[in-house]
């Protein structure tokens, strides 16, 4: 594979672009990594410890525990939308304005 | 048995035929392992899907719904909210540290021979161990639509698996998981539509169908995964698991930059995490419509429970239409396996030859 030297690693931590980037990444996606892993393995606790709460009926048939399981769904794919739009609008301008500036260093890429 | 017969080959034929175009086209090492890094997010996020549901999903999680109620719709949630994890953490670093195998990306950050052999050693036991139930499904289906004997079944499902991938690469790999998925949403939309129209398009109809046929208990948690904590545990494993799938993760290098493989990502939540809901309906349906004396009777795993739907849904059995719905679920399921099980050939292959192959000469 290609090797690109030590990849300015060194370097990388005094360009103030890339810490920017890694703040804004870090701002964005805790909350985000919480709400899915939260709701996610708080569900399967519920499904564990909680049966006659997931039991509880809401519509007809329809319960707790299979309400829960569809907000999941919903959760995930509202999650990867943002993401995305993030990704795109944000993120992506911080990498390319990071690797103008490591590029004016006299460092790779 | 001639209807199924006939659909089997056919897809046998495509997939040779899509094989021997890649074939023409693939010159390079880079062709090979990542079909050029050349293709869109659409068509990166239909493989993903033909890639990651396998005949588990397809089979498993019906039946698994129609058996224990809840707990399948456990099984078939996690396999949507672990792309989180991948979209998050791993999609765009891999893309862009890594070149044709999940060593690569080991190699990159910790710079040295142990820590490659110990991602070759990983993606090889992840993927046999993957591999050996696809196969054994393979064969007893195979068995199942054309009589041919499990052991030559294996044999055929094997030869053509090594065909496929040593001629046709990534690029015949990645083609053939899309016709896969393809064939495999739309057999999931026609039995959906057919389900729901027998209960005037109300879904909670099939869930008051299935509490009535099989009690109170079947709609609660707890059927299956009897013990609390495995629960938790099933939902960890999905939640992490996938991130470390080799057969999954060479996916990202064939597309060719970052933004395209987020893109491809949210392509396979969309179009895998419908399909993976549609199966906690389709059990509930089963349940219902077919009854689980009739399902486990037919496999006591419940693994036929979507082929025994999908033909009382055309009309019941000895019917034409009966024969046909089953003939085409069987034969995708056929197809499900065949792009699964091409997917673990070639990751396997790049971790032997391409990452043993740096280990040798560095």
């Amino acid at each position: 594979m290609k090797r690109s030297g030590p990849m300015a690693s060194h370097r990388a931590s005094d360009n103030v672009a890339i810490a920017n980037l890694i703040a804004a990444k870090v701002r964005v996606l805790a909350p985000m990594i919480v709400i899915y892993m939260v709701g996610y393995i708080g569900v399967t606790v519920l499904a564990g410890f909680a049966r006659d709460f997931m039991a509880l009926k809401v519509a007809g048939s329809l319960n707790v525990g299979f309400v829960l399981i569809a907000l999941n769904y919903v959760v995930s794919w509202v999650l990867a939308l943002v993401y995305v739009r993030v990704a795109n609008t944000i993120f992506d301008p911080m990498v390319e304005q990071a690797v103008g500036v490591a590029k004016g260093d006299g460092g790779r890429r | 048995m001639s209807i199924t017969l006939g659909i089997f080959a056919a897809i046998l034929l495509v997939t040779l035929a899509i094989t021997y175009w890649a074939a023409k086209r693939t010159r390079t090492a880079s062709d090979f392992y990542a079909a050029d890094s050349r293709l869109t997010a659409a068509q990166n996020g239909f493989a993903l899907a033909g890639d990651w549901c396998s005949a588990a999903a397809f089979l498993g999680f019906t039946g698994l719904t129609a058996l224990y109620g809840m707990d399948g719709a456990f099984y078939a949630l996690g396999p949507l909210v672990a792309f989180c994890t991948v979209l998050f953490f791993i999609a765009e670093p891999l893309r862009n540290t890594g070149k044709y195998t999940l060593g690569d990306v080991i190699l990159y950050r910790m710079r040295n021979r142990t820590s490659l052999l110990a991602a070759v050693s990983g993606t090889m036991v992840v993927n046999f161990a993957y591999l050996m139930p696809q196969m054994a499904g393979a064969g007893a289906l195979v068995k199942l639509l054309t009589g041919i004997p499990y052991n030559w079944a294996e044999v055929l499902v094997g030869a053509s698996m090594i065909v496929y991938v040593a001629f046709g690469g990534m690029l015949a790999t990645t083609w053939v998981q899309i016709v896969k998925a393809v064939l495999m949403l739309t057999a999931a939309a026609i039995i959906l539509v057919m389900s729901l129209s027998l209960v005037g398009f109300n879904p909670l109809a099939l869930f008051a169908g299935a509490e009535t046929r099989n009690g109170p208990q079947f709609l609660l948690p707890g059927n299956y995964l009897k013990n609390p904590f495995d629960q938790i545990s099933l939902g960890l494993g999905y939640l992490f698991g996938l991130a470390g799938l080799p057969h999954v993760m060479t996916r990202f290098y064939t597309v060719p930059d970052a933004r395209t493989a987020r893109r491809s990502v949210v392509w396979v939540m969309f179009l895998g995490g419908t399909f993976f809901l549609s199966t906690t309906l389709f059990g509930l349906a089963a349940t219902s419509f077919v009854g689980q004396d009739a399902i486990r009777a037919a496999d006591k795993g419940g693994n036929l429970t979507l082929p025994l739907l999908a033909q009382y849904l055309g009309g019941g059995p000895g019917s034409i239409g009966g024969d046909v719905m089953l003939g085409f679920v069987s034969a995708v399921a056929v197809a499900t396996i065949l792009a699964v099980v091409s997917g673990l050939t070639l990751s396997t292959s790049g971790a032997i030859a391409h990452d043993f192959y740096t280990l040798l000469t560095r």
